[in-house]
């Protein structure tokens, strides 16, 4: 059976050979496409070429290889550039404080392993260890930082405590890590958000009250005005008492009294050293006891 | 001077006139032989011929193409052509006018030659009902007498794939012959 198939392979193979003869090819034709071909060429050549840009970018790998060798030494130095501007980038963003710019780098990059750490034991680990971080910065200086710095921080380590507070809930935390954890809230209490805001709420409401006392000008003359009418008190009182020992003296002008009651001001009138301050101490309170005097 | 392949391409790439005149010279006599072998027109072969060198031409200013095996990459573009020509089912029979006017010129003994041309052009009829990876494997195998190192270089497909290839074209081919009882 293999046999026959391998004769027949060869009878069809043998037919096959007609083929083979070809008739020759016209020279003047071959001569015409070759030209023609030559000139396409060179046409072609001036043409623009637009290449797709996935082309474009895998083509370094096309290229000869004493090119890729300058293009691999082109492309390690950029890469290298990057590499170390990162990597300074990320030290200065490690060593920054709350107050500087490389700060919001710091948080993201922090943020940014937290992301990318899925074992919830590294999490925790990582929670504690930027919470006390956060609290190294504010233990540091606090009072140094502006108030956005201290936002920021006092946010973060907001976050880490709740985030912390949440796998507590859960039991997920050994405990060591409850120790530190315990630790951080101790400290957390003073830097906890919420007193921060009471704290800014009560330190608002007193500037505000200290701002009304804050009449330098107005308390000036209050207290001239009361002195000013301590004084004419104190002279009307000397002028009562003298008038009063005058009294003792003219028991005929006793009647005198019942008119003063009617009108008290007019006790005032005989005190001319008093005329120019006689509006301001009718005004003064302090002169309201006179008509009791009077009354006596 | 003489170039080697690689350095040809390169030189090609570069759209260097002399690479190009030398590859042209090297390569067009075999791609017309290939596909006058399985069209059977001479106007066709120089078409495909064409054809080839302006793709091979479009492919090099695209910054594609070879990075080896020159002659196997235009191999492949002639064989689509020519299977691009089949898919269109346009008669890639010579006209009777034609063959008469060939059979004149060689001087062979009319008889003999309509016969001769007539069952080649009905093998090619038959080669057409072959899938074209079995026809490709046939054509550069028995036609242009390439090993099947070579074939497995143009078709890019290991030897034992182009083994089998060849045996189930042949026994295919085995069986149409039978069937329009050519000689």
């Amino acid at each position: 059976m293999a046999e026959k198939d391998k004769t027949q392979e060869q009878e069809t193979i043998q037919l096959l050979q007609k083929l083979k003869e070809t008739t020759p090819r016209d020279p003047e034709k071959a001569a015409q496409g070759r030209q023609a071909f030559l000139s396409q060429a060179q046409e072609i050549s001036k043409q623009p070429v637009s290449i797709p840009f996935f082309q474009r970018l895998t083509s370094v790998f096309n290229q000869p290889k004493s090119q890729l060798r300058f293009s691999t030494l082109t492309i390690g130095l950029i890469l290298g550039f990057l590499l170390l501007t990162f990597s300074s980038s990320a030290i200065a963003a490690r060593i920054s404080k709350p107050d500087q710019p490389f700060y919001t780098y710091k948080l993201w990059l922090e943020n940014s392993r937290l992301s990318l750490t899925t074992k919830s034991e590294k999490q925790i680990d990582l929670h504690l260890v930027f919470a006390e971080e956060r609290l190294k910065e504010l233990a540091e200086g606090s009072s140094d930082y502006s108030e956005l710095g201290l936002d920021r921080a006092v946010h973060n380590l907001s976050d880490h405590v709740k985030a912390l507070q949440s796998l507590l809930d859960e039991d997920q935390i050994s405990d060591d890590q409850r120790e530190r954890l315990d630790d951080i809230l101790d400290q957390y209490d003073q830097y906890d958000e919420d007193e921060l805001e009471d704290e800014r709420e009560t330190q608002t409401e007193d500037s505000s009250s200290g701002s009304e006392d804050d009449e330098p000008e107005k308390t000036e003359d209050v207290v001239e005005d009361e002195i000013d009418g301590d004084e004419e008190e104190n002279e009307s009182n000397k002028d009562k008492q003298s008038n009063d020992s005058e009294d003792s003296h003219h028991p005929e002008e006793t009647d005198e009294p019942d008119e003063d009651d009617r009108e008290p001001e007019s006790t005032d009138e005989p005190d001319d050293d008093s005329s120019d301050n006689s509006g301001s101490s009718n005004e003064d309170p302090t002169e309201t006891p006179e008509p009791d005097e009077g009354d006596d | 001077m003489e170039y080697t392949e690689i350095e040809l391409i390169q030189k090609a790439k570069a759209f260097d006139q002399s690479a190009l005149a030398i590859i042209y010279d090297r390569y067009s006599t075999p791609l017309y032989q290939y596909a006058y072998r399985q069209l059977g027109n001479q106007q066709m072969a120089e078409d495909c011929v064409a054809e080839t060198f302006t793709r091979f031409l479009r492919i090099l200013k695209n910054k594609k193409g070879p990075k080896e095996h020159l002659r196997a990459y235009l191999y492949r573009i002639a064989h689509n052509w020519i299977t691009d020509q089949f898919r269109r089912k346009t008669s890639t029979l010579e006209t009777l006018d034609e063959q008469i006017e060939q059979i004149e010129s060689d001087q062979v003994g009319v008889e003999t030659a309509v016969l001769k041309k007539l069952s080649g052009q009905l093998l090619r009829g038959l080669l057409k009902e072959l899938t074209p990876e079995q026809r490709q494997v046939i054509a550069l195998k028995h036609l242009e007498d390439m090993s099947n190192n070579e074939v497995a270089e143009i078709m890019e497909r290991n030897v034992g794939s182009i083994k089998a290839l060849n045996s189930r074209g042949l026994a295919r081919l085995r069986k149409l012959i039978e069937e329009q009882g050519i000689e």
